[in-house]
């Protein structure tokens, strides 16, 4: 039998170029497997065989997506790739996004078969329930790279069954991630029949299976628009780790559990302030040289200056957002938001990293 | 990383620069960086004054090359 050639797809990391400070690295590929590849390219033993390895920076793939997924087509194409593999991606988020793109490229436009790995609370994994491409897999890893043999195994057990062209099964029989729709099959009850089963397991305190699970996205309240800015209460919140020298609250650079508020009452610029930056998903150099890229004060000042809105509150918000679980980042939003509702905030600008 | 905003279900995101830095960018001199700073903010506040039905990306003229 022919081994099917795979493509694999990894970040600047896991190529083995560099951290956070070459994540602005470009898209290139080299052929045959690289880094978590070959212990992949072991485990598919006889069932496929990967002949190339696209990589690029997390910050480029997402600032530069559809060139970048412009050149993985050329480079599928070019090499006569049959199915497209990318990560795992654990917890990072800007490199789930990546697999998830990547594997909805090519599966759309080539119609290949995509197979990636991460964390379930991976923000890459909207994206999957988004797209809900029928040819695409997603096998739920460890939130961190100490899972990578497990997560390995699991994408190399799916990617062999995909191989093969035998029928997949259920997201339940197959181990990936639920994309989000149903299949049709044959079943040799009927849906009155299945219903009164379950009802009656359910009664009797016996295990049963749902068919419809609820989904559990949490879909946010749009807060109606300002109608008097110039009277307006502001605050800034930041995810991108500026906190006062030394980090005293001990904020995580990563999987942060916490969130706290830092006084720029007297401060007109941030500049005129101490601080550092602690924060594990990005290069922090610009953020240290000039902390108004993420708590932008001195902007908001003059605007405040000018009666454009009404004040702004004098404590910045704080968190860390960096392969935070997302269970995590809800808790720590609503208790900002109880914060901010008792300190009679009528606006909030957040900056993103 | 606007799409990851819109994604998650964010209703006002406003497009910045970069990652590592959102509210600005290093490679201007000191005015002209404030300057985009303050555009990308006051363009913050007209999404704040803006309604909207669900997750919307507002994108200031001088970032649409980040985009």
């Amino acid at each position: 039998m022919e081994k099917v050639r795979v493509m694999h797809y990894v970040n600047q990391f896991f190529a083995g170029i560099g951290g956070e400070e070459k994540a602005d690295a470009s898209l290139d590929f080299r052929e045959g497997p690289v880094g978590p590849g070959k212990r992949l390219q072991d485990l598919l033993g006889d069932s496929g065989k990967i002949v190339v390895t696209v990589h690029c920076g997390d910050n480029f793939f997402s600032e530069h997506r559809d060139e970048a997924l412009g050149k993985i087509l050329q480079i599928a194409e070019e090499q006569g790739v049959e199915m497209v593999v990318a990560g795992p991606a654990f917890n990072a988020g800007r490199y789930g996004f990546a697999c998830v793109e990547v594997c909805h490229a090519v599966s759309t436009s080539l119609g290949l078969h995509g197979v990636a790995g991460m964390h379930i609370e991976n923000p890459g994994i909207d994206g999957y329930r988004h797209y809900k491409d029928s040819k695409v897999f997603i096998s739920p890893t460890s939130e961190n790279i100490r899972g990578m043999e497990d997560a390995l195994s699991r994408m190399a057990q799916i990617i062999s069954k995909l191989a093969t062209e035998s029928v997949i099964g259920s997201p339940s029989e197959e181990g990936y991630i639920p994309r989000g729709f149903r299949v049709e099959e044959f079943v040799s009850e009927s849906g009155v029949e299945r219903a009164v089963d379950m009802l009656l397991n359910k009664l009797a305190d016996r295990p049963f299976v749902t068919e419809i699970p609820i989904e559990s996205l949490e879909t946010i309240p749009v807060a109606p628009p300002i109608a008097n800015l110039t009277s307006a209460r502001l605050a800034i919140a930041t995810t991108t780790g500026v906190v006062p020298p030394g980090n005293p609250d001990g904020i995580k650079a990563y999987l942060n559990t916490q969130w706290r508020k830092y006084c720029i009452e007297k401060l007109d610029s941030m500049k005129d302030g101490k601080w550092e930056v602690n924060h594990g998903g990005y290069n922090n150099t610009f953020m240290y040289a000039n902390p108004n890229y993420g708590v932008p004060l001195d902007a908001c000042r003059k605007l405040e200056k000018e009666r454009i809105f009404g004040k702004l509150y004098p404590y910045f918000y704080m968190t860390t957002g960096n392969v935070a679980r997302i269970s995590a980042m809800q808790a720590i939003g609503k208790e900002m938001a109880v914060d901010m509702k008792a300190e009679g905030i009528d606006g909030v600008l957040l900056v993103s990293a | 990383m606007t799409m990851v905003g819109k994604q998650i279900g964010a209703n006002r995101v406003v497009n910045g620069i970069k990652i590592p830095h959102p509210c600005g960018d290093p490679n201007l001199p000191a005015g002209p960086d404030l300057a985009l700073r303050r555009e990308i903010v006051k363009h913050a506040l007209r999404a704040l004054q803006t309604g909207v039905s669900g997750p919307t990306v507002f994108v200031p003229d001088s970032t649409r090359a980040s985009k």
